[in-house]
């Protein structure tokens, strides 16, 4: 179905509305007039149950003593009353108390033998803590001098090594020193043997110049100079 | 007078007869052609030196000189050294050449192979 808004339709909302319009209008005055209506009703029943009472002084005086009696007697019920209950109250309270610190203290007992236990076999605990620490120390230190010691006995062995090739090589350049010193020595030795010997050698041709020059005859040597002059003859003319 | 020379410079066997000769004709200012001829002739004479352990007599100069003028053909000026220490024999040098005979040397060459020894 097809909803078209030409001008029938049109009118018919309208006129809806404006029903509405004035139905709510009306609804509204009856509202506001039924109020008015109850409040006025109200202050005539008022005005109706109103009593004025004429009493005397005594009788005054009575009621007053009557209420305050009453009154006192009431506090004092009343108070009775809350005593016993404020008893009442702390009885139970106490009571609740009292068992309740009997469990507390039931449960303080509990939890000090419980702390002793704890405490008891916190120390066995520790004690064996201590004790397998101890040990594996113990174990640990002996593995560590173990150690320690096989590695001073290795720096050892090659320090008797190191020092072994040392005074093998130190010795043997000390005996090619030494050899070399020798030999220098005995080189020297026969150095100095030659030049002593050249020494010697100078002296006695020295004294053998000197001798044969004086010991040869004139003769003789006029055969030596004529000899050296055929030499000479040979080799320079 | 030329072979009067001659005769003159064979006489003359030894450097000091020829220094000797030469300060007489400078000494007697002989300038005559036939002195200068000579002076020249002198002074263009060859020299040998030689050394020797002695003092040489006249007979063994004249030896020396003859023997000197037969093998080199001409006549020679001795230059001779006395030195005892050479022992014996003799020393010589001539044009350049050095050569030495002397019985020192020979006495240390002996040394000499003694040591190599």
């Amino acid at each position: 179905m097809v909803f078209n808004l030409n001008e029938r339709n049109l009118f018919f909302i309208v006129f809806f509305a404006l029903a509405a319009l004035i139905a709510w209008v009306c609804l509204d005055i009856f509202r506001i007039l039924r109020k008015e209506k109850r409040q006025s009703s109200l202050l005539r029943d008022f005005g109706a149950n109103e009593l004025f009472l004429r009493i005397s002084e005594d009788f005054r005086e009575q009621l007053k003593e009557l209420i305050g009696r009453e009154v006192q007697k009431n506090v004092e019920q009343f108070k009775r009353e809350f005593q016993k209950a404020s008893e009442e109250i702390i009885n139970g309270y106490q009571s609740q108390f009292e068992s309740g610190n009997q469990e507390i203290k039931r449960v303080l007992g509990e939890f000090s033998q419980l702390i002793a236990g704890e405490v008891s076999n916190l120390s066995k605990f520790s004690l064996e803590a201590q004790n397998k620490i101890s040990l594996e120390a113990k174990t640990k230190i002996l593995e560590l001098n173990r150690a320690a010691e096989k590695e001073f006995v290795k720096i050892q062995e090659e320090n008797l090594k190191a020092a072994a090739q040392i005074y093998k090589s130190v010795k043997e350049n000390l005996n090619k020193k030494v050899q070399e010193t020798e030999k220098e020595i005995e080189d020297y030795k026969k150095e100095r043997f030659k030049e002593m010997d050249r020494k010697i050698y100078q002296t006695l041709g020295e004294v053998a110049k000197k001798t044969i020059g004086k010991t040869i005859d004139l003769s003789a040597h006029e055969k030596l100079v004529m000899e050296a002059l055929e030499k000479a003859k040979k080799e320079i003319f | 007078m030329k072979e009067g020379f001659g005769e003159l410079v064979r006489k003359i066997r030894t450097k000091e007869e020829l220094i000797f000769f030469l300060e007489e004709i400078a000494r007697k200012k002989l300038l005559k052609e036939e002195v200068s001829e000579l002076e020249e002739k002198l002074r263009a004479l060859p020299q040998i030196k030689l050394e020797i352990a002695f003092s040489p007599g006249e007979d063994f100069l004249n030896r020396l000189s003859q023997w000197f003028e037969k093998e080199l053909g001409q006549k020679i000026i001795l230059d001779i050294t006395c030195n005892p220490k050479i022992a014996g024999g003799l020393i010589i040098e001539y044009q350049g050449k050095w050569r030495d005979f002397s019985l020192a040397k020979r006495i240390d060459q002996l040394f000499i192979n003694e040591l190599k020894d």
